[in-house]
């Protein structure tokens, strides 16, 4: 497809430990389309982190990670290139935020100044130039009275003003794909609400491709058109978020879903609970990794790994059931 | 409202936080609760909801007698704790506990969870030797769905939920009456909330528990509570019981936060109210009306007159005269 700008196939990711070298995530394919936003969600320790700072190249990597896979964006494989030609791809292709606005902000620097940096180092702007541009996205991105904010600290500003900030810091360059790491996580509903609005309002204004991590499953339904499910390092489901939302098919999916408490639930009925807990990426099961807690799960399912197979409509599961 | 029948009563608390200067004198005070009143029924559960600042986990702990309540009375079991010295207060602790967000920092990292169980039956002169202390915590850790080889674990060998379940054990080995719960599932997982959820439910029920429940997840607060309030800027803005509050919320603040909840339904998006501003700084607070600088409903009343909470249609209340008006 023409419109795709990140394709990321078979991508895996491995630390170097104590126990050996230990794969956080293991064969992971997803593509990113212009215009598009696509949830990443799962639990702590799923590896929807992982798969973004990868895709950043942001570990340190002497010796101590090890990837395997591609990852194409507009044809340049971003884990063959040498390590420092990635600056020049980082805040001007890609760009990233994060969940905690306050510690990614530099403390004594103003705004205008982290706004303006990657303008000059990207894009050589100078002087009035860039702080005019710096204005522009610190309107673009809804912040008030842009000239005072442009002399100010991160410590003057709120929660969701900073997240602002670092929205306008990540797209000054008018990057192709951002990545938004659990940007609403530690804000009050309200403002998750803003900052939600902001970034859809972004992805259609600048067409840009948008890979939203989130634990949370009702900002993925609000805001996302595809979303890919992913368990201990895997993507377990994916496919457009009504489908998905609709029908899901994965038994982790489906008990991801069922856990949360609905606004139009029923009180009195017990929440569903997806039995156990999370293993350790050291003593990852055999065969399908999340059938140790799988209502369903069969001999098969805990010998042999399935695989990720489309089924209808653009979806695709990993699940044995679903092939049988 | 019964007042021999509530298991907690507190009225008109204020928790005032002195702002001194450089000389050290009071020069101003942050109004983190300010006049708020609730009563918890035996066996119930009391939904406390609002944003961060707004002053619940505050009155959670002055309920506590964590932090010192400025003025106000607090009733437990039909006894005054309130203007009660820490000393004082200390046979009741057992009556009223608490439950914390992070179940990792409020648990001490060198010892031992049995250890630690142990030693606040001891404390509070539970049990007469350590054979039958021990029994009681083993008898704990299994009602709260942990194990016995448990006991002899650091709380750094537990996952979240698992720590939570720590956390609620050591509430519960006192037999409180009455629990404070401060966001007790918001740092864990889906999967691992609804088990503490659950859990919450089934140990309430078993034991007749009243809860105070602080959160500023509106689905989870529906799915829990029986009564819920709402807080804003230190004040107690709207109060009804749970099915009441989400069918028919009043108060423009309510609504702006039950508008700001995204919807599990893809095809499903609300109207949102979108608020203007920030929230003002409850060293300084707007007069009149808190809420009346970020009001879409403002009108020029709302500047100088200090809404009460008034009852609009029997047991919900609402401190909002323009809106209550409507009803």
């Amino acid at each position: 497809m023409t419109d795709t700008i990140l394709s990321v196939s078979n991508l895996s990711t491995s630390f170097r430990t104590d126990r050996g070298w230990l794969k956080a995530i293991d064969g992971v394919s997803f593509t990113v389309h212009r215009g598009e936003i696509l949830g990443l969600v799962g639990e702590s320790g799923c590896g929807k982190s992982v798969t973004s700072q990868s895709i950043m190249r942001l570990y340190e990597e002497k010796r101590m990670v090890r990837y395997e896979g591609t990852v194409m964006l507009s044809g340049t494989d971003l884990l063959s290139l040498p390590f420092s030609r990635m600056q020049h791809i980082r805040g001007r292709d890609i760009s990233m935020i994060f969940q905690d606005a306050l510690s990614s902000l530099n403390p004594v620097l103003t705004v205008g100044d982290q706004i303006m940096e990657p303008l000059r180092i990207h894009q050589k702007m100078r002087g009035d130039a860039a702080r005019a541009e710096a204005l522009n996205m610190l309107r673009l991105v809804g912040i008030p009275a842009p000239e005072t904010r442009l002399r100010q600290y991160p410590h003057e500003l709120s929660g969701g003003m900073r997240q602002r900030v670092m929205i306008a810091i990540a797209l000054a360059c008018h990057p192709q794909l951002l990545i938004a790491d659990e940007p609403t996580t530690a804000l009050d509903v309200t403002i998750q609400a803003q900052i939600m609005d902001l970034i859809v309002f972004l992805n259609r204004q600048l067409a840009m491709g948008v890979i939203l991590i989130t634990h949370d499953l009702a900002v993925v339904a609000q805001t996302c058109q595809r979303v890919a499910v992913m368990y201990l390092g895997q993507i377990v489901e994916e496919g457009g978020v009504p489908d998905i939302f609709d029908r899901p098919l994965h038994p982790y999916t489906r008990g991801l879903l069922a856990s949360i408490p609905r606004m139009d639930g029923d009180r009195r009925e017990r929440l569903h609970v997806i039995d156990g807990t999370v293993p350790l990426l050291h003593q990852m099961p055999s065969g399908c990794r999340f059938a140790p807690r799988c209502p369903y799960a069969t001999d098969h399912c805990r010998k042999e790994m399935p695989q990720l197979r489309s089924v209808s409509g653009g979806q695709s599961v990993r699940c044995w059931r679903e092939e049988e | 409202m019964n007042e021999i029948s509530a298991a907690l009563r507190a009225e008109h608390i204020r928790v005032w936080f002195p702002v001194r200067n450089a000389l050290g004198h009071v020069v101003n005070h942050v109004k983190a609760v300010d006049d708020v009143s609730l009563s918890l029924l035996p066996g119930k559960t009391y939904g406390l909801v609002g944003e961060s600042g707004c002053g619940k986990s505050t009155l959670g702990r002055a309920l506590c007698h964590l932090v010192p309540t400025t003025e106000g009375s607090v009733s437990l079991m039909g006894k005054e704790i309130a203007p009660l010295s820490d000393r004082d207060m200390l046979p009741y602790r057992r009556t009223i506990q608490m439950v914390f967000q992070d179940p990792y920092t409020s648990l001490d990292p060198r010892q031992r969870v049995g250890r630690m169980l142990m030693e606040v039956q001891k404390i509070h002169h539970i049990g007469s030797s350590s054979d039958e202390r021990m029994a009681r915590a083993m008898d704990i850790l299994s009602q709260v769905g942990l194990l016995k080889e448990h006991f002899y674990r650091y709380p750094h060998e537990f996952s979240g939920g698992q720590r939570q379940r720590i956390g609620l054990a050591r509430a519960l080995i006192l037999d409180p009456r009455v629990m404070i719960c401060d966001e007790p599932v918001s740092a864990l997982d889906v999967s691992i909330q609804s088990q503490v959820i659950n859990l919450l439910r089934d140990l309430q029920a078993a034991r007749h528990l009243s809860y105070l429940f602080i959160s500023h997840d509106m689905s989870v607060i529906k799915y829990i509570s029986d009564r819920v309030g709402v807080m804003y800027l230190g004040h107690l803005v709207e109060e009804a019981n749970v099915d009441t509050l989400f069918a028919n919320p009043i108060h423009p603040y309510t609504k702006t936060l039950m508008s700001a909840v995204p919807s599990i339904d893809p095809r499903q998006s609300t109207e949102r109210i979108v608020l203007k501003g920030e929230l003002p700084s409850p060293i300084d607070p707007p007069g009149g009306c808190v809420f009346h600088t970020r009001c879409p409903f403002a009108g020029k009343e709302c500047q100088v007159h200090v809404p009460a909470l008034q009852e609009v249609t029997p047991g919900h209340f609402a401190a909002c005269p323009r809106m209550a008006d409507r009803h």
